[in-house]
């Protein structure tokens, strides 16, 4: 056979190299040769990957009855009748394998604040707001917490929380390794980052004014789909549309540090479009229309080509009234896809899991995920992560910075 | 780039008193580069605190790989440790980032000298970036754009394409 440069590479790094793709291009790279399919179909490959691979999954709320945590002089632990458990169900696995990965009084929404309350989950990490200008990093497999630097008084002022600076993007910055937030003053008219490895906000500097963009996106609590990480961007979803349907996508280059906007999927419908991340691709999910969804897919991100692939039927059966109405109903919808090639998508009243490579949809998820077993499905996808960030520490039961168990 | 002598791999040359040591290619090139950015190398390092002189022999890599490895060492030992609030730190990781894609602008042949010479001195920097590289340009490929790239003959016989074919139904699309 002929002597290529690949092929005098040692199996050993043709598996390092093959073990950093997405299951789709594992099989077809085992598809090219008997050396590569004998790499790819070895037991430590697999072993590998599998430790390698975090499954992507939807988080859900659980409502129990409160536990008796320890420091009930706590202000939190006094206001709180009900313990919120988050739980991660895993896009491709069944209904029952649902991970418990925090528990934590809940609170509610008058005094304090936003005591532990989830703001966004990205690469492995839990963001939580505690108080105004007060956020928390938790990642739930390492079972690690770090802070983010407290916002001076300035940054916080308003009556209510709606006058306060809304938070934006929740990201990990690959360059720097530092977890980063994204925020927006509108009051004082300037974006700016809190950062695990920053003392204060860094404000940026934008050609736009900040309401330029705040018109297309919507801040972490109230967006109906999480900005999705992809390439070093954040992407929000479309909220208007031009009379051809044609939508925009809204990023955050995380490096340049610039806003920008690009082609979304056409839709008479843009506020009822989910965005998420798929197999290294950015997909979309519209569910503008009654009896279906339809699936897009960004197939090649320079050249900016939406293609639509998929129509799966909807998960809600017709005239039930399960399915969201508006962009406000869409954020009790979940969304996530795996590389398994399956898509969870749904909400309380209807939760599905589509395999893509089948083209059918293959299990419905919601004999538990349940109003009435006070289970509540959430817009937050979640894959674990064993990564150690040195801005983490592994707090002792007495300095935790949030009453929580792990059960 | 290639230093003429160095008996104890210890000179001074340069801004300052910086230590450095001096690699000898396949090809009998000779490279002084300091010990920090040599040291990128467990290899290298291991041979550095072994001890020895007239230059560390590196018989498996040759001047022109070596080259673009040591490339890559100094200018990832040139970042010092972030000091992470500075908008200098910012600054430097998107330099290096960039720096980094510069570097993989090179052909297949180079890039998988480049994956070898990694793998063997163990600089697990650049193995990991040149690796990434390679995935990324298998990521998007079918099994046969796969095999033209890299000029791999399928010798799979018509049964096994079928069966594969039947196993990996949906994905070849």
């Amino acid at each position: 056979m002929e002597d290529t440069p690949i092929r005098r590479l040692p199996e050993d790094t043709i598996a390092d190299i093959l073990l950093r793709l997405p299951a789709k291009s594992i099989l077809r790279s085992g598809a090219t040769c008997k050396a590569w399919r004998r790499i790819t179909t070895a037991q430590h490959f697999l072993v590998a990957r599998a430790r390698r691979r975090q499954p992507a999954s939807i988080l859900a709320h659980t409502y129990l009855d409160a536990a008796p945590w320890a420091c009930s002089s706590d202000l939190l632990a006094g206001f709180s009748s009900e313990d919120v458990a988050l739980d991660a169900l895993p896009v491709s696995s069944p209904e029952d394998d649902r991970q418990r990965l925090l528990r934590y009084p809940a609170t509610r929404l008058t005094v304090p604040a936003h005591c532990g309350r989830l703001l966004a989950s990205s690469d492995g990490v839990l963001l939580f707001k505690k108080d105004m200008g007060f956020y928390l990093l938790c990642n739930p497999i390492t079972r690690q917490w770090a802070e983010l630097p407290r916002l001076p008084n300035e940054y916080c002022k308003g009556k209510f929380y709606i006058n306060s600076d809304p938070e934006y993007g929740f990201y990990f910055h690959q360059p720097s390794g530092e977890f980063r937030l994204l925020c927006c003053s509108l009051t004082r008219g300037f974006w700016y980052i809190v950062s695990t490895g920053a003392g204060k906000p860094r404000h940026l500097k934008l050609k736009q004014e900040p309401d330029l963009i705040t018109r297309f996106i919507r801040p972490l609590l109230t967006t109906a789909t999480m900005p999705v990480a992809l390439d070093g961007k954040l992407h929000w979803p479309p909220i208007w549309r031009c009379a051809t349907g044609k939508t925009r996508i809204t990023a955050f280059d995380t490096v340049s540090e610039m806003f920008c906007q690009m082609p979304g999927p056409t839709s008479r419908t843009p506020k009822m479009m989910k965005l998420f991340e798929m197999e290294g691709m950015l997909a979309a999910a519209d569910f503008g229309e009654e009896k279906h969804v339809d699936l897009w897919f960004l197939e090649d991100y320079s050249s900016q080509r939406w293609v639509h692939r998929q129509r799966v039927a909807s998960p809600w059966k017709y005239g039930s009234g399960g399915r969201p109405r508006n962009d406000w109903g869409m954020q009790s919808v979940a969304v996530a896809g795996d590389d398994e090639g399956n898509i969870i998508l749904g909400n309380n009243d209807g939760l599905v899991v589509y395999d893509v490579r089948k083209g059918e949809t293959v299990r419905t998820v919601n004999s538990v995920m349940q109003r009435k077993n006070r289970v509540f499905v959430s817009k937050h996808v979640f894959k674990g992560s064993t990564v150690q960030h040195t801005c983490f520490f592994t707090p002792s039961s007495a300095d935790s910075p949030l009453i929580h168990s792990w059960s | 780039m290639a230093a003429a002598d160095s008996c104890d791999g210890i000179s001074t040359s340069g801004g300052g008193w910086e230590k450095t040591v001096t690699l000898v290619s396949s090809d009998d090139a000779r490279f002084e580069v300091r010990e920090a950015a040599a040291s990128l190398s467990q290899t290298v390092r291991r041979m550095i605190r072994a001890g020895g002189d007239g230059g560390i022999p590196l018989p498996k890599v040759d001047a022109r790989t070596l080259s673009t490895v040591l490339e890559y060492c100094n200018k990832h030992a040139a970042v010092p440790a972030p000091a992470p609030e500075s908008s200098s730190a910012e600054a430097a990781a998107v330099d290096l980032e960039w720096f980094d894609k510069e570097l993989m602008h090179v052909d297949l042949a180079t890039l998988c000298s480049l994956i070898r010479a990694a793998d063997y001195l163990e600089v697990a920097g650049l193995l990991d970036l040149t690796c990434k590289t390679v995935a990324d340009m298998i990521k998007s490929k079918t099994a046969e754009e796969i095999r033209q790239m890299f000029g791999i003959q399928n010798d799979f016989t018509p049964e096994e394409e079928e069966q594969l074919s039947r196993e990996n139904a949906g994905v070849f699309e």
